[in-house]
Formats: C-alpha cells, sequence, structure tokens
C-alpha cells in the first residue's frame, strides 16, 4: 500500500475495497489534525473533524476525480467542516479553549531558550484566533500546509484574488501582533 | 435684579392632563430674571419640556419669567424632584443662557417649565425644545434657530434669518411685511404654513414625500426630478430663499388675505381642500392619506403619490401607479397592472392579466384567473389561485403558490418556494428556482413531466432531493466545496419539463395535496 | 495605488515563491531600494518565520481507532484500555448480558418515526428526572429502562471498561431518536426548545424557517408571549444570513406583543432598519417599531434619530421612509 499513489489508492476505495484507509489516514491525518485544531483552536472538535474527513473521504470516494490531488479535497472537507462548526452560534462564543502538548522538546535547548518559545508559540496562537475565519483558513493553508493560492481559492470556494487579499490581510495583522516589543505582545494583540 | 420669590406649593390630584390619577401637580410661582443683554448678543433657551415664547423688544434688557411645573407620584417625591432640577442662567451682555436642568435619570416629563422671555429685537435667538405645546417668537430682528421635537412653532415678523428643525406638529410664518431673510425649514411630520404679503418677491424651494405644495402666489416652477417631489419656484422678482423640507406634512405659501381654500397644488395646479382649521392636524395620528374608492365603473387609470388606496371593484381594466402606501384592490374585471415604489399589494380577484409590482413588501393575491407577472424586489409572495401562466419573481422573502393550472416560473432570491398544482392538471411547465432555501412542488399523483431538479449544497450527505414518484435518478458530483445532487428522470411517462433549482436547501417532489 | 503598496500586497507570495521569476525579481529590486518596505518585509519575514515556530501535534491515536472501526469494527484490535472479555472468562457471560441491558436501556429514549407516542413510564424503582436534549450523556444503567420501544438506530457502538475492578463496564453508542416534546408554549422547557431550534439552525432548511412560522401562530396569542422567544426571534434577525428567514424573523416580531419588546429587541430592529440589504426586511423592522410607538411605548433618543434619518434619507425605500414618519408622528418624547 505505502508504495501506491494516492490515485491508485482511491480508485481501490472506489471499488468498494477499504482496505487502502488506513494508509491514506496514516498520509494525512497529521495534517488535516493540525489544520483544524489551529483553525478551531479546540482539540475535541479537531478530532472530530479529523474523523468526519476521512469516513466522508470513504462515503463519497465516487466524487473524487483522479485528475485532483486528494489532499485539497480533504482540506475542502475539512474546512467545510470547521467553518459549519464556528457558524453554530454556542461554539463561536467558546474562548480557544486548550493548548495540546505539542512535540517533545528539543533536547538541545535550553530551559530558558525552551520558554521563550513555548511564549512564542503561544502568542503566534493566539494572533491566529485574531484573524477573522477566512483570513485564518487562507493563512493556515498557505503558511502551514504549503497549498497554493489556486488550491486555497478551490477549497475556500472564492477566487485567488480573494485568497491573495485573505493571506495579505491576514499576514498585515499578524505582523502587527508579533514583530512589536516581546514583552508588549499581550497588549499589543488587544489593541488589533 | 429681584431675588427669588417664595415657592408657593399646590397640591392637585389628577386634575391636570399632565398627570395622571394619583399624581400630584406641583406649580411654583414664576420666577422672573432680568438680564442684561447686547444689542447685538445672543440668547439661548434650551427647554425639554414646556413652552417658549420670545418677544423682542427695545432696551438692552432681557426680561425671564419662568414657570415650574413638578408632576410627581406624590408630595415627597415633587419636593425631591423640585430640589434636583433647577433653572440655569448662564453667559454675559453677550450671551445669555437659560436652561431646564434636569438630570438623569429623572424623567424629563416629571417638570415642566413654561417660559415668557423678552429680549432685544435685534439679538440672535436660539431655542432647543423637545417637548412643547407652543413655541412663540415674534418682532425679533436677529436670526432665529429652532431645534424642536413637536408642538406649534409660531414665528411673527421675525425678520431676522431662520432655521427650524422639527419632527412633529406644526410650522407658521407671519409676516407682516416683505421678508427679507432667508427660511429653512426641515420637517418629518409636521405641516408648515408661511403667511406673506402678496407682493413679496422671494424664491422656493420645496421637499416633500407626499408633494402636498399649495400656494396662493403664482410661483415660476422648475421641478428637479421626474419622480421627486422636489422643485424650485421663484416668486415675482425672485428673492430671500424659502426652504420648505417636509417628508409627510403639506406646505402651504398664502398670500396675506388668502385663504388656504384658495391655493392651488403646485403639481396639479389645482385647488384642493383643506381641513377648515390645519391646527386639527396637530395630533395627527397618522399622515399618510386614505383614499377609498368603492366601485370605479369604468377603466380606471389613477397616479397617486404617498397614501393607502383601496379600491373595492374597477368594472374595466385598471392602472394604478403609486409612490408608496398599502394598495387594496378587491375585484377588477379586466386586465390589471398596478406599480408601487414601496408598499404591500393586496390583490382579490382579477379576472384578467395581471402585472403587479412593488419596490418592497409582500403581495398577496386571492385570484389572477388569466395569470400574469407578480413580482417584488423584497417581500413574500401569496398567490391563492392562478389560472393562466404566471411568473412570481422576489428578491428576498417566500413564495407560496396554492392551486396552479397553468404554466409557472418561481424565483426568490432567498426563501422557500411551494407551488401547488391544481388536481385537474395532467402536466405543465414549472420553473422554480431559490438561492437559499426549499423548494416544495405538490403535484397530482398523475402528473407527468420530465423533471430536471439540482440541488447545490455543503453537505455531502444532504438527502437534498425527495421523490414521492418513481422514475427520477439521482447523481451527486463535488464541484469545489460544495455537492451538486441532480434528479432528472420522467414521471409518469413524462410530459412537460420541471426545471427546479435550490442552493442550499431541499427539493421534494409530492404527490400529497398540498395547501 | 502606489508601488509601495503593491510590493507589499505582494509579499506574501514573494515568501512563497509564488511570484513568476521576473515579478520576483523586480519586488526584490523595490525592496532593496526603498528603506520602508524593506522595512516592512523584514517584518514579513520575521512573521513567516515566527508563523513556522508553531510545531504540529500528533493526533491522538483513539481518532484513528475510532475512524476504522467505522470502516470495519471487526478489524479494529481492541484499544489498549479496555479489558479482552476474555480474559475473565467466569464473567465473560455477565459482562455481555449486562452490554446487552445497557444497549437495550439506551433506547429508551429513543423513538421509532412514526410510532404512536406514548407516554413515558418509568419503573418504580428508578427515580424520575427530567429528560435532558443534550448532545452527549453518560447514564448509569440504573437510569435506564429495559424495554427497547421501536428499531432505534444505533451507531459507533464501542466497549469499555469503566471500572475493572468493580466489575464496571460501559457502552457508548450514537442514537438517532425521534423526539415529541408536549406542553404549554409558556412551559420554561418548551420555551428553551424553541430558542435553540430558532437560534440553532445555520442552514436554511424546513426547521428554521417553519419554526418561525410556528412560532409566530403560537406565541402572538393573548398570554403566550414570551421575552425569550423573542429574544431568539431578534438574534436570528441579527445574525441569520438568509434573507428569507430574515424577513420571517421580522414579521413575527412585528405581531408579537409590543409590551414584550425589550432593549435588545429593539436595537435588533434598529440594526435592521438600518442596514439589512434586503427591503423587505426594513419594512417588517420600521412597522414593528411602528407598532411599539402606536402601543405608546417609549422610544429612545438612538431609535428616534434613526427614524428621523430614515424618513430624511433619500435613497431609501419611499414606504420606508413613510413607515419611519409615520411612527415618528406617534412618538411622545
Amino acid at each position: 500500500m505505502k508504495s501506491l499513489s494516492d490515485q491508485e489508492l482511491m480508485r481501490i476505495v472506489q471499488a468498494g475495497d477499504f482496505s487502502p484507509a488506513s494508509e491514506i489516514y496514516d498520509r494525512y491525518s497529521t495534517r488535516i489534525y493540525n489544520f483544524s485544531y489551529r483553525f478551531l483552536r479546540n482539540s475535541e472538535a479537531a478530532e472530530d473533524a479529523t474523523q468526519e474527513v476521512f469516513v466522508k473521504m470513504l462515503k463519497h470516494a465516487s466524487q473524487f476525480h483522479g485528475d485532483a490531488k486528494l489532499s485539497t479535497w480533504l482540506f475542502s472537507i475539512a474546512a467545510n467542516w470547521c467553518r459549519d462548526y464556528l457558524r453554530k452560534a454556542d461554539n463561536k462564543a467558546k474562548e480557544a479553549e486548550d493548548v495540546l502538548i505539542s512535540l517533545p522538546t528539543p533536547v538541545e535547548l535550553a530551559p530558558d531558550r525552551n520558554l521563550e518559545r513555548r511564549q512564542d508559540e503561544e502568542r503566534v496562537r493566539k494572533a491566529l484566533m485574531v484573524l477573522t475565519p477566512e483570513q485564518r483558513e487562507a493563512i493556515l493553508l498557505s503558511r502551514y500546509q504549503g497549498l497554493s493560492y489556486a488550491e486555497i481559492a478551490q477549497i475556500s470556494g472564492c477566487s485567488e484574488g480573494a485568497v491573495k487579499t485573505r493571506v495579505f490581510r491576514a499576514m498585515e495583522t499578524l505582523k502587527k501582533a508579533l514583530t512589536m516589543d516581546a514583552s508588549g505582545g499581550t497588549r499589543c494583540l488587544t489593541a488589533i | 435684579m429681584r431675588p427669588l420669590t417664595q415657592t408657593l406649593i399646590v397640591l392637585t390630584l389628577a386634575a391636570l392632563p399632565l398627570a395622571g390619577a394619583g399624581s400630584v401637580v406641583m406649580s411654583e410661582r414664576p420666577v422672573v430674571k432680568e438680564l442684561p443683554l447686547d444689542m447685538a448678543g445672543s440668547f439661548w433657551v434650551d427647554n425639554p419640556n414646556g413652552n417658549i415664547e420670545i418677544i423682542g423688544v427695545e432696551g438692552s434688557m432681557a426680561t425671564v419669567t419662568a414657570t415650574r411645573t413638578i408632576i410627581a407620584a406624590d408630595a415627597a417625591t415633587a419636593k425631591d424632584l423640585r430640589n434636583k432640577t433647577s433653572i440655569k442662567f448662564d453667559g454675559d451682555d453677550h450671551l445669555r443662557l437659560v436652561s431646564t436642568v434636569i438630570p438623569p435619570p429623572i424623567d424629563r416629563r416629571a417638570c415642566m417649565v413654561n417660559y415668557i422671555i423678552q429680549v432685544p429685537r435685534t439679538v440672535h435667538v436660539q431655542v432647543a425644545s423637545k417637548s412643547a405645546q407652543k413655541i412663540h417668537i415674534s418682532n425679533v430682528m436677529g436670526n432665529v434657530t429652532v431645534n424642536a421635537f413637536n408642538g406649534a412653532i409660531t414665528l411673527d415678523n421675525v425678520s431676522g434669518a431662520s432655521v427650524i428643525n422639527t419632527v412633529n406638529g406644526f410650522v407658521t410664518y407671519n409676516y407682516a411685511s416683505k421678508p427679507v431673510s432667508n427660511a429653512q425649514i426641515t420637517a418629518i411630520n409636521a405641516s408648515l404654513e408661511l403667511h406673506m404679503p402678496s407682493d413679496s418677491s422671494f424664491e422656493w424651494a420645496g421637499e416633500s414625500l407626499r408633494g402636498d405644495f399649495v400656494t396662493t402666489f403664482k410661483p415660476r416652477v422648475r421641478f428637479t426630478g421626474p419622480m421627486s417631489r422636489a422643485f424650485r419656484a421663484s416668486v415675482n422678482a425672485g428673492g430671500p430663499l424659502f426652504s420648505t423640507v417636509t417628508m409627510m406634512g403639506r406646505v402651504a405659501m398664502l398670500a396675506n388675505g388668502t385663504k388656504s381654500g384658495d391655493a392651488r397644488n403646485i403639481y396639479q395646479q389645482q385647488l384642493v381642500d383643506f381641513p377648515a382649521d390645519p391646527m386639527d392636524c396637530l395630533d395627527c395620528p397618522t399622515l399618510i392619506r386614505h383614499i377609498n374608492l368603492p366601485i370605479v365603473a369604468h377603466d380606471l387609470d389613477y397616479n397617486v403619490g404617498v397614501a393607502d388606496l383601496f379600491i373595492g371593484e374597477v368594472r374595466g381594466t385598471a392602472k394604478v401607479q403609486a409612490r408608496a402606501g398599502t394598495l387594496q384592490l378587491d375585484r377588477v374585471l379586466g386586465e390589471c397592472e398596478i406599480y408601487t415604489l414601496g408598499g404591500p399589494l393586496i390583490l382579490g380577484e382579477i379576472t384578467h392579466r395581471l402585472t403587479a409590482h412593488t419596490g418592497a413588501g409582500d403581495i398577496t393575491v386571492r385570484a389572477a384567473r388569466e395569470g400574469g407577472t407578480i413580482s417584488t424586489e423584497g417581500g413574500l409572495i401569496r398567490v391563492a389561485y392562478t389560472g393562466g401562466p404566471t411568473r412570481l419573481v422576489s428578491g428576498g422573502g417566500d413564495i407560496v403558490l396554492r392551486q396552479a393550472l397553468g404554466p409557472i416560473s418561481a424565483e426568490t432570491r432567498s426563501g422557500d418556494i411551494t407551488i401547488s398544482m391544481d388536481p385537474s392538471q395532467k402536466t405543465q411547465h414549472i420553473e422554480a428556482k431559490t438561492l437559499r432555501g426549499n423548494i416544495v412542488l405538490n403535484l397530482p399523483p398523475a402528473f407527468g413531466a420530465d423533471v430536471d431538479a439540482t440541488v447545490i449544497t455543503s453537505d455531502p450527505d444532504a438527502e437534498a432531493i425527495r421523490s414521492d414518484f418513481n422514475g427520477l435518478s439521482i447523481r451527486r458530483e463535488q464541484v469545489g466545496p460544495k455537492t451538486r445532487v441532480r434528479a432528472s428522470g420522467k414521471i409518469n411517462g413524462g410530459g412537460e419539463r420541471i426545471e427546479i433549482f435550490s442552493y442550499e436547501g431541499n427539493i421534494h417532489l409530492s404527490s400529497a395535496p398540498g395547501r | 495605488m502606489s508601488d509601495c503598496d503593491l510590493i507589499r500586497e505582494s509579499m506574501p507570495m514573494l515568501l512563497t515563491e509564488s511570484l513568476d521569476s521576473q515579478r520576483r525579481e523586480n519586488a526584490h529590486l523595490h525592496i532593496e531600494q526603498c528603506p520602508l518596505c524593506s522595512e516592512e518585509w523584514n517584518g514579513y519575514k520575521e512573521t513567516w518565520q515566527l508563523l513556522g515556530e508553531v510545531p504540529e501535534v500528533d493526533v491522538p491515536a483513539r481518532v484513528k481507532e475510532r475512524f476504522l472501526a467505522t470502516v470495519n469494527p471487526q478489524a479494529v484490535a481492541p484499544p489498549r484500555n479496555v479489558v479482552p472479555f476474555v480474559r475473565r472468562p467466569a464473567v465473560r457471560w455477565l459482562a455481555q448480558a449486562a452490554a446487552l441491558v445497557v444497549i437495550a436501556s439506551g433506547s429508551y429514549f429513543a423513538g421509532h418515526r412514526g410510532a404512536p407516542v406514548q407516554e413515558a413510564k418509568l419503573p418504580p424503582i428508578v427515580q424520575q428526572t427530567p429528560f435532558s436534549i443534550a448532545e452527549s450523556r453518560v447514564l448509569p444503567a440504573s437510569a435506564v429502562s429495559s424495554t427497547i420501544e421501536g428499531r432505534p438506530d444505533i451507531q459507533n457502538i464501542s466497549f469499555t471498561d469503566v471500572n475493572p475492578s468493580a466489575g464496571q463496564i460501559g457502552v457508548s453508542f450514537d442514537i438517532t431518536s425521534h423526539v415529541t416534546v408536549t406542553g404549554h408554549p409558556n412551559d420554561a422547557s418548551m420555551v428553551r426548545l424553541m430558542r435553540y431550534v430558532l437560534e440553532n439552525e445555520d442552514r436554511m432548511s424546513p426547521s428554521s424557517a417553519r419554526a418561525i412560522d410556528w412560532v409566530r401562530t403560537t406565541y402572538s396569542q393573548p398570554g403566550y408571549s414570551n421575552p425569550e422567544i423573542i429574544a431568539a426571534l431578534s438574534n436570528v434577525l441579527r445574525n441569520d444570513t438568509h434573507e428569507g428567514v430574515r424577513i420571517k424573523a421580522a414579521d413575527t416580531l412585528k405581531t408579537l406583543t409590543p409590551e414584550m419588546s425589550v432593549p435588545d429587541t429593539r436595537a435588533a430592529l434598529i440594526s435592521a432598519l438600518k442596514s439589512d440589504p434586503n427591503p423587505a426586511v426594513r419594512i417588517k423592522a420600521v412597522e414593528a417599531l411602528l407598532n411599539l410607538a402606536r402601543s405608546g411605548a417609549s422610544l429612545d433618543a438612538a431609535t428616534v434619530e434613526t427614524l428621523r434619518q430614515k424618513a430624511s434619507q433619500d435613497d431609501e425605500n419611499v414606504y420606508v421612509r413613510v413607515k419611519a414618519a409615520e411612527a415618528l408622528s406617534n412618538v411622545r418624547p
């Protein structure tokens, strides 16, 4: 299975054989999960989103066309789910609720450097939540998933121009939040 | 300067219309204060609740007489209110300010002050009021500014420039001699009446939604837009500008010695009826005219401005155009065309083709016997019966058609569409499109059609299209982030085309009776 | 737009190297020569770098387990925290029987669509507690009836070992159930349920539009006005993205008893009057305010000012202007 391409795996699934499900999951779950988590900042919701994405992938495999990228399709499903989740009134009111334990700290970092790094991570997470959902989606797909504007436009259901504007505005906001004096970091965020 | 006089406390139970039953009304002796004021100075009065009378006199002294009345539930509260509210005198010889101070959270209606003020006739006057029965300014040569909400505002022989801003009530200008300064009056519902010598020369700019501008002068009028009720006119040799803007009120420009009954409407150039006493309209609960035509025994071609129009029966064709208001036609025995820029349409029995459009508002039709076109730029469309080809268009709102005997085309930008075909129909062309909503077609069990139904949805799991009829095949495909669900095929062997489209909604082809 | 503005706009694409070589070259040339853009570019790079500092997190193993259980329940290896029943042969049959009881009992709250409505009768040993409409719940087996009614749809079943030492097991499942709640329109639960339906339908569906129709019919009857329902309608008017639903919400607010109108509702009506793009919504909003004014309710300064502006606004629909003026004519400041 590991040697097969995404398209080949999906052809098997489309034929009714779900045995590639695990392999496809292994290939994309981390990206889907991290996208959902950074978007929603809610680990429980990110878990639900991840599961939903792969379940829908199997259920609607027939809708996948071999000429498209599987990742684009999976991110489409994930983005839709996250948007729907946010639209629900209760979920809008929830503050981003948790910070997941990151991967183990590289041992070569000194303890104070480790703390500084954690503070930076927290600042970035907070800054991302200041963005509008559309801007956050665009910047997450661009910065963390390396998708092109054309792919992001397809996922978000908008034009490339709109993606360009969203990314630009997101970067402007993040730049203001993150590049001011670190000691005034919190104040900078609330001043936006 | 006279000292403040002793307060006289009067307890009255439920006597005055100001107070409710069981209230205490406390009236004080008038406070009189004399204030030196330059002849080129200004006098301002700020009184939220109470009458104001300002009289221009010779000399350089302003005299203020203020009578305060407190309305409270009991004597203790009245005393407390009296202590908390005050009449304040500020300023200097160049600018005098008198204000009634009612600090929050006290309801300003609890404290009423009536002012009678004499000022040097050459000063400028400024008045601010929320609730007054009467504001009267007379014999002032300086500029006058009044900001009020309701009440009767009267300017007698004010020769300076004036600016009046009010909402309700009535505004009257009386000039004994020819006006020499501009006047700008802006109101929402207030009616305006200006009296001046017949040989006065002035410019007149008017604007109103209702368009009731009448005059006994002979103005040369230029309308400033085809549908707008705005104009510019010149009387005699022209001169100072009177700008009269009132959304719903009437404006009368009358030569001294003439009556409002002699006035002509500058649009229609004909005599109009005025109520016997314009003051009757001070508290008019509604300023939209109600026009009632029970029976029109011939064809009708009717243009009306802002009015609620009720027509019982038109024994011929009907063509009605209105600016705004509720238009109701119960029965039209011919073709019917009805247009309005805004307001609901309520139509009964239209025996021939119907064309109905409103710029905004609901449309209700009991029966369009030969079908027609029914459209609104925003609102619900409800049609009980249509007997011919019918097109229904809404810029936002549901469309409900309860019994159709002809081809139907229905489109709404956002809303549900429900169409029920008459049980006698075997086949019919139906188009229905909604950009945000559900579509339900209630068809007779034996109805035959070639169906093409499409739903675009964000939910790949949505059932989207449901049919009580056999013969449809459903396909789903991914279109970017959306899913397109399409059902097509023949029901009951096929027939006319049914084309339905819904964005982010559901479609249901039902064989159960609708309604 | 100046050159600097154009360069600044393209900086994100420079970071992702999405520009063609010519434009990339030109952009870098400009940045080198322009101190302001150079500073901006440094800021962009620093931000981009900082964004990258957020590391990825691992996906919890249970997500894969749940997913694979959906795909092929038989193929899933039992989770590490579930003790296989085979290790305890002596109590295996007891555990399975208990599991069956729990599954069956979980169906107590399920209804089969189309089944006749029956009054819920709890066995006498179980204490009656109010039924909670909740996304998920945990129930002791003692609180669940052993009777299964109809054929409830149960999915995603998993078994967990809650307390091995006490022989406690747990069965989790998703269940589709059809619930009919009956009562008086003013029962707190009924009101709360209606509010939830009104405020939580994010798509145009039978639920929200029909819910509003139903609310209008029920809660406009004398004695049934409810401030919570009015608050829910106000939220729909403010937040729903569908014009058709907003029109209905505004229309319903118009018909509900004026004295139930609270400041928040007025704020929603004012906001709709000021800025809703659909003229039908603005008409309904101004008519609702007109009804308020006619009823003698006191209108605050902000409301009066909005009405005043609307009456004078040249580009507003004439009918809206007329109604705004009419509302003002009923105001007694």
